[in-house]
């Protein structure tokens, strides 16, 4: 087609690098570019954690003045730190190593006369996990970008994936926020306790396995007492409280319990089948079924079936009434 | 009259006649040749090395005890000289003025349920490690998370850390000595004794049982299964001992966890190790001589003997070899003692290095490896890959008895009712046994009741090659 018109081919977008950023080429606003400039308080100290925990043994240790178990120690009181690594980096695997007083830590930056890399590896002090704890003073910036990248540590972007990782950065701010949210996870969870209904606790409590009779007595628990131990599982648990919370499902649950209960739904006319009490009209086919617990399983899948939406209907007129 | 010829008698015509010479061909006919073969059997890949750690370290390391009751004990004590670190930084800009000194829990005091247990005493002198300043403690405050002394320095200096600076630092050192400032009419001082420890281990129960048919014992066949037996059984009876050995030996070494069963078993020694020993971590075909001078510092300030036994698995025993013949080219390994003499040690492959002032032995230790054991390569990982147990040869003083023994044991639970000193309890029963049953089978049976015992397991250690 002689007249067709030329299209030029799309410019493929050239890719930005930093030139030799710490002595090495790296692309713009990439993990490594932002790895290189991260930044390190030297007023702050940066705290590492071993990654694996001591299994608790079988027998504790005693206190042999007192008779008393001491307390779990969850990690080895001593572990060295590794000053070599291998990493991932630009795509490829590359060798860093850490020398106190060496200005990179990556090797192919790093003095290769012999004599230099003997002298470095003299100087350079050996740092260990203390009690599980490696802490490194904020103004180290070299073995903080070691420590950051390396492939030891299990959240490094970097790590290559055959290596252990043997620690885990402590980041205080990152604690914090993990514990501030399972605090506000726990105020939800009250709030929901404190202001349930009577109906929507007491269906909820028979989820979460709370008692509504006192053992010793045999006595009905009030409203007042009943709330105090849904609050504590709130309290306690507050993810799985919230997660269940307020679920279709276990209401339906708990009406079915209820009604083989008092007998509102029953198999006495007929083994097989579970028949409403009074009226013996057939709900469903419960054949070969014999405890209590089956049968309301039973019952309880046929309540999520289209066939069963009826059933469903009139188990909450009933509870409602 | 006699008779005709007699009917029913066969074998007529006899021999048959072969012009050309007999051939192989009547082999096939008749088929009976016994095959030359060698009566013994042969194992496929290679005899089992039962590779007992008891073997290889000899009874200067390792012991064989026994106990009387499921639960055994022993107790230990802790260090004599005592410490603290700082908890927070404490200002002293004032010299020779009296400053107070939270310190840290646990390093310093013990903060929980037995009360504010520390080395501190009131008029005690105590060392700052940074610069070596002494103070003298002139008041304590044992109270549960906020343990604090007031120190007064013994000279007209700050109490600081360092040689500058107004700031005793968080983290400081501080090693408590007795009044070494008592003057003149002295009274007495406060009492101090070492923490004392208890370590409880239970024996755990291991059984095995073989069964035989009638038919199964009764054919012979043409092996010799060992000792000039010919019968099949008796290879189930060496497979059982076999197994049971090792058992015993996993048992004891790598523990029988039970906290989810209704069972008993046993704590282990790596396990006691790992949890109370210190690890040495370097790179998988990477060792270097710093990470020898890694795993001296930490048996050192451990208070380890002089001697170590290395278990190792093979690829470690590749690293520490590489790394030993690159440096020693001209072969200075010695192949000395081992717990028992040069012989002996070589016999069973021993090596020995010497370095800041500790000698290792090192062995390889089939039981770590998958692949000389259970005959396959791991792909999903390997715990005991790169691994070596550093085993302390030495008598350790029991705390309770005043006993020496090995720091290593393996404890057995003795019933009065079977010979002392019997570790494994066989008995067999069946319907060619002493004890007879109704079925035309016999059964073999073992019995072992064991666990371990780990003394000072602080001087231990685990030197273990990590994936790059």
């Amino acid at each position: 087609m002689a007249n067709a018109t030329t299209m030029e081919a799309p410019l493929k977008k050239e890719q930005e690098f930093v030139p030799e950023f710490a002595g090495l080429k790296v692309r713009k606003d990439s993990n490594e570019h932002r790895a290189l400039i991260q930044e390190f308080d030297p007023e702050k100290k940066y705290v590492y954690q071993l990654a694996a925990e001591n299994l608790e043994l079988d027998k504790p240790v005693i206190d042999a003045r007192t008779n008393r178990p001491l307390p779990h120690k969850p990690f080895k009181p001593f572990q060295n730190l590794i000053m070599t690594s291998q990493i991932v980096w630009n795509n490829g695997r590359v060798g860093i190593r850490y020398y106190d007083g060496c200005e990179s830590i990556f090797v192919s930056e790093q003095p290769k006369e012999k004599d230099v890399i003997d002298q470095l590896i003299q100087q350079t002090r050996r740092r260990n996990f203390l009690d599980g704890k490696l802490i490194v003073e904020g103004y180290e910036k070299m073995l903080l970008l070691y420590l950051s990248i390396c492939s030891w540590n299990s959240e490094s972007l970097f790590k290559t994936t055959t290596s252990t990782a043997i620690f885990t950065p402590q980041n205080s701010e990152r604690l914090a926020t993990v514990e501030s949210e399972k605090l506000d996870m726990i105020e939800e969870a009250m709030k929901y306790a404190r202001e349930a209904s009577l109906t929507k606790m007491l269906i909820h409590s028979a989820f979460l396995g709370i008692p509504t009779t006192d053992y010793d007595s045999g006595n009905e628990l009030t409203e007042k007492e009943i709330r105090i131990e849904y609050r504590k599982a709130a309290s306690k648990n507050p993810q799985s409280f919230i997660e269940s919370y307020g679920n279709k499902q276990l209401e339906i649950k708990y009406y079915i319990d209820k009604a083989l209960l008092n007998g509102t739904i029953s198999n006495k006319f007929n083994p097989n089948k579970a028949t409403w009490g009074k009226g013996n009209t057939v709900i469903c086919d419960i054949s070969g079924l014999k405890t209590n617990d089956a049968i309301s399983q039973a019952l309880f899948e046929f309540a999520k079936t289209a066939e069963g939406e009826e059933f469903v209907i009139q188990l909450k007129a009933l509870n409602e009434s | 009259m006699p008779s005709a010829i007699v009917r029913g008698a066969t074998g007529q015509p006899g021999p048959i006649a072969y012009p050309s010479g007999i051939t192989t061909g009547i082999f096939n006919e008749l088929n009976f040749v016994i095959p030359e073969y060698i009566p013994g059997i042969i194992a496929k890949y290679g005899n089992s090395s039962y590779a007992l750690v008891m073997e290889l370290l000899g009874r200067s390391s390792v012991e064989t005890v026994n106990t009387t009751t499921n639960t055994f004990s022993h107790f230990e004590k802790g260090r004599a000289f005592g410490s603290g670190l700082v908890d927070a930084d404490v200002t002293s800009n004032v010299a020779g003025a009296a400053i107070n000194i939270t310190l840290k829990s646990p390093q310093s005091y013990n903060n929980g349920a037995t009360g504010t247990q520390s080395p501190f005493l009131l008029n005690q002198v105590v060392k700052i490690r940074s610069n070596g300043r002494k103070f003298r403690v002139t008041n304590i405050t044992r109270t549960t998370s906020a343990f604090v002394i007031e120190a007064t320095p013994l000279g007209l200096y700050t109490l600081i850390t360092g040689s500058t600076g107004t700031t005793l630092k968080a983290g400081e050192g501080l090693e408590t000595f007795g009044n070494q400032l008592a003057g003149e009419s002295s009274d007495s001082q406060g009492t101090m004794q070492q923490k004392m420890y208890r370590y409880d281990n239970t024996a755990t129960v291991l059984r095995a049982s073989t069964k035989s048919s009638d038919l199964a014992g009764m054919n012979k066949t043409q092996i010799d299964f060992g000792g000039g037996n010919f019968y099949e059984p008796a290879l189930a009876i060496q497979t059982m001992n076999q197994n049971m050995m090792m058992d015993i030996e996993d048992a004891v070494m790598e523990g029988v966890p039970y906290a989810n069963t209704s069972d008993t078993g046993t704590v282990g020694v790596i396990p006691a190790i790992e949890a109370r020993g210190s690890e040495i971590d370097y790179v998988q075909y990477a060792f270097a001589i710093g990470d020898f001078q890694n795993l001296t510092n930490v048996l050192d300030a451990n208070g380890g003997p002089r001697e170590y036994h290395f278990l190792q698995d093979l690829k470690q025993r590749q690293d520490i070899n590489n790394l030993l013949f690159g440096i020693y080219k001209n072969g200075a390994i010695s192949y000395g003692s081992a717990g028992g003499d040069a012989v002996t040690s070589a016999a069973y492959g021993f090596n020995g290095f010497s370095t800041d002032t500790f000698n290792f032995h090192f062995h390889r230790y089939k039981a770590f490896g998958a692949s000389a054991t259970f005959g396959y390569t791991p792909t999903q990982g390997d715990y005991r890959a790169f691994y070596g147990l550093a085993v302390p040869q030495g008598m350790i003083q029991d705390a309770k008895d005043g006993a020496t023994r090995p720091q290593l044991q393996f404890v057995y639970q003795q019933n009065p009712d079977i010979t002392a000193g019997q570790r494994i309890y066989s008995w067999d029963l069946g319907y060619t046994k002493a004890t007879k049953t109704t079925i035309a089978e016999n059964k073999y049976e073992q019995i072992a009741y064991v666990g371990s015992r780990v003394l000072a397991a602080e001087q231990f250690s685990v030197l273990k090659g990590v994936a790059s």
